[in-house]
């Protein structure tokens, strides 16, 4: 469906950003694809690139096999985008700015599917009044909106779902899933990475401008149980160094501190219950002691701790 | 093209609707309008204000003075003077004539001292001091160097509160001067450099010369024609604040269609719908055109309406000529404010761009002028100091429109000395082309 091929972006001005290195990654059709990175990764300098919105130096997205940077007027329409920072123009009506996007559909839109959209995301009552009075949560439903605009064939959601309520959550979810299951395909950049692990099907992380790994949700469970599934954490106000030392050797364990979870390999119950005396005594409040589950988070986080080791 | 009249459709509508524009055409209009009755008065008033004061001496040893004031009201003119001799050097002034006229509009004076009396004496003076057309400025003309039977006038018809002025220019051997000076005790304080209503009509190589100068007044190479009239002063009046206005109106028009989008973010929006880039950029460059376009013609066009009460009319060529150059500072101006907009990423930086680019050509490019003359060592009172300085105007946007609109309007070449009808359009496209030029490489560079 849509191929993302050695992207890279290089943002001039007086300090040259170096956002995008190379980034690869395929999405098929009707697939999710889960995009994670942490602030300033890549995501959404990505995701601007396939959307149209900015050029990248080098590198190709392909469409159904068609160069979609160099054809952007003709695949467009079938790439939608709904952005991490919804703008419009705000001296518009939500229902005007919809049908003014529509004009630049190669293909007419009628006006039936104006009703449609904005049926769809919850906005068609207050379509009428301007943008300019209209909360966040509305902003991204017009976003939404937006996007469904063209009957499009692929979603780029960035960030798509911050600050929602959860009705608004559960509405996007909902939209998100009809489009996979009528053949649509989604790439999805979030922070909140159990929504990403619970819907997506492939997972492409991304640091430093660079995407590293793009795996199944299966595939990186069993990377989970590999690499933390014997771990248990404690979720700590703080720890000194001093007292992670001390944790080393007194408990024979080996364990890391990532700032706000303490990591224990392969402790018993025992240990556990030691260790957990230690920290009260040392006068740390331990808000939790969980032995690792798969989580995406955690996960993510890990890799970037073996990224961050490497270059170093 | 569907697409790209979609975008000009709805960016025209938004500027047109756009307070700022409005309140800037309102502020231009009423000074128009708040002007003309003040200008059409000044020449409506029982004392005529266009004077020109024809002086041939024969050479018989009797001196004929002959006094021609046009009258704009078209009754009786009354003006009355007298006319001296002036002893350069003991600064003693020799009276001749009194002169005075109810009727007519010519009046012949003779001398009753013999001609021969005033020959060759060294740097001599003929002074004349008129009134009835408000002239409270003494006007010396330099006749130690011969002069031909030509004529002079300075006009200033444009304000009450400034004198008309006329020179009085005199032969004393009937042959055509190669260089003689006009000492002009300005009193004309404050006066505008670009009125236009400072007209010198004569042959010869002439030089002006400035006594106690505490005004600013262009020094103007002579041309044969004829006086000044309230239509050109308007045009020069409309010039002005043309200049002033349009390009702040432009520069909120450019800054609306781009920086403002862009930095907030609703342009990506329309940018990852299946357009072209430039379809949308130039469609944004139209939509802003068009409003500025629209309202600054009207303007014009009820100006000319209100003009038309006093009975004053401009030609299709005057009224083209400033449409042309409202239309060519717009562009200019958007084109620049949409660079500014490629720099800086808050709404700050391309604002406080705009306001140099305005403040720039508005008040700060002469000053190359003045580094370039005073470089090249012209004297600063000299035509060719007007020259130089109206060359280096080609590279200000403001003066090429100002030079637009100067060249409907006939004889007024003497207010662009210098510059030709042909520089001033290849200025006018070279601006154009190189501001384009620029935004194309910028918007392909920056995003």
């Amino acid at each position: 469906m849509i191929q993302v091929i050695n992207l890279s972006k290089t943002f001039r001005g007086r300090k040259p950003i170096r956002a995008l290195v190379n980034v690869n990654f395929e999405i098929g059709r009707g697939e999710v694809l889960g995009f994670v990175g942490l602030n300033g990764a890549g995501k959404t300098t990505t995701i601007r690139i396939m959307a149209g919105v900015i050029t990248p130096d080098s590198g190709s997205v392909l469409f159904n096999g068609v160069d979609a940077i160099k054809n952007h007027d003709k695949v467009a329409d079938k790439i939608a985008w709904v952005p991490e920072n919804p703008v419009f123009d705000p001296t518009m009506s939500g229902r005007d700015f919809l049908i003014y996007l529509s004009k630049f559909n190669n293909n007419i839109v009628p006006k039936e599917r104006i009703d449609e959209v904005l049926s769809r995301v919850g906005l068609l009552e207050r379509s009428k009044e301007k943008i300019k009075v209209y909360s966040l949560g509305m902003k991204r439903r017009l976003a939404l909106a937006q996007a469904f605009l063209t009957d499009p064939e692929i979603m780029l959601m960035d960030e798509a779902m911050n600050g929602l309520d959860p009705e608004g959550m559960n509405l996007f979810r909902e939209a998100m899933k009809n489009f996979k299951n009528s053949g649509g395909s989604v790439l999805l950049s979030s922070h909140i990475l159990t929504e990403i692990s619970s819907i997506s099907d492939r997972i492409t992380f991304i640091h430093r401008g660079e995407t590293f790994q793009t795996s199944s949700v299966e595939e990186l469970e069993e990377e989970f149980r590999s690499k933390l599934g014997n771990y248990t954490y404690f979720e700590l106000d703080s720890l000194r160094e001093d007292e992670l030392d001390e944790i080393c050797k007194v408990f024979n364990l080996n364990a890391k501190f990532d700032g706000r979870l303490l990591w224990v390999k392969d402790a018993s119950d025992e240990d556990i219950g030691n260790l957990n005396i230690f920290l009260v005594k040392k006068g740390h409040r331990v808000m939790q002691i969980k032995r690792a589950e798969f989580n995406l988070e955690n996960l993510f986080l890990q890799k970037i701790r073996e990224l961050e080791g490497d270059r170093k | 093209m569907r697409k790209f009249l979609t975008i000009v459709k709805r960016e025209t509508w938004r500027e047109i609707k756009s307070l700022k524009i409005i309140v800037i055409a309102v502020i231009m209009l009423a000074i128009i309008l708040g002007t003309i009755p003040l200008i059409s008065s000044s020449f409506q008033s029982s004392s005529p204000q266009l004077g020109l004061l024809v002086a041939p001496f024969n050479n018989n040893g009797s001196m004929a003075m002959k006094l021609l004031v046009i009258d704009n009201t078209g009754s009786p003119v009354s003006i009355s003077g007298n006319l001296s001799y002036i002893y350069y050097n003991n600064d003693t002034r020799v009276f001749i004539s009194n002169f005075k006229t109810s009727s007519s509009s010519t009046i012949t004076i003779y001398s009753d001292i013999p001609f021969s009396n005033y020959v060759n004496q060294p740097r001599n003076f003929f002074e004349a001091s008129v009134s009835g057309i408000n002239i409270s400025t003494f006007i010396f003309i330099d006749v130690s160097d011969s002069l031909s039977i030509s004529y002079w006038d300075i006009v200033s018809p444009s304000n009450s509160s400034l004198p008309g002025i006329a020179i009085l220019v005199t032969s004393f051997d009937g042959k055509v001067p190669s260089n003689f000076s006009i000492y002009i005790n300005n009193t004309l304080a404050g006066i505008p450099n670009n009125f236009g209503y400072f007209r010198a009509y004569g042959t010869g190589n002439v030089t002006y010369k400035y006594m106690n100068t505490s005004g600013f007044i262009k020094f103007l190479s002579p041309i044969k024609g004829i006086s000044i009239t309230v239509e050109e002063v308007i045009t020069s009046l409309s010039s002005s604040l043309i200049s002033l206005f349009v390009p702040i109106a432009a520069i909120i028009a450019g800054y609306d269609a781009f920086a403002k989008e862009k930095v907030s973010g609703a342009l990506d929006i329309i940018l990852s719908r299946p357009l072209k880039r430039e379809t949308v950029y130039w469609g944004k460059i139209l939509g802003a055109f068009i409003p500025i376009f629209i309202y600054f013609t009207i303007i014009s066009l009820l100006s000319l309406l209100f003009l038309m009460h006093y009975g004053i009319f401009f030609t299709p060529l005057e009224i083209l000529s400033l449409v042309a150059s409202v239309s060519f500072l717009t562009f200019v101006f958007i084109i620049l404010e949409g660079i500014s907009g490629f720099f800086g990423r808050s709404v700050a930086t391309p604002i406080i761009w705009g306001i140099v680019i305005w403040i720039f050509f508005n008040m700060i490019y002469s000053i190359f002028s003045l580094v370039v003359i005073f470089i090249s060592g012209t004297n600063i009172l000299s035509t060719g100091a007007v020259k130089i300085e109206n060359i280096i105007g080609l590279g200000n946007p403001i003066d090429i429109a100002r030079y637009i609109t100067y060249f409907s309007i006939p004889n007024s070449q003497i207010l662009i000395y210098g510059v030709s009808f042909a520089d001033t359009v290849i200025a006018s496209l070279a601006w154009i082309i190189v501001t384009v030029l620029i935004f194309i490489y910028l918007s392909k560079k920056f995003e």
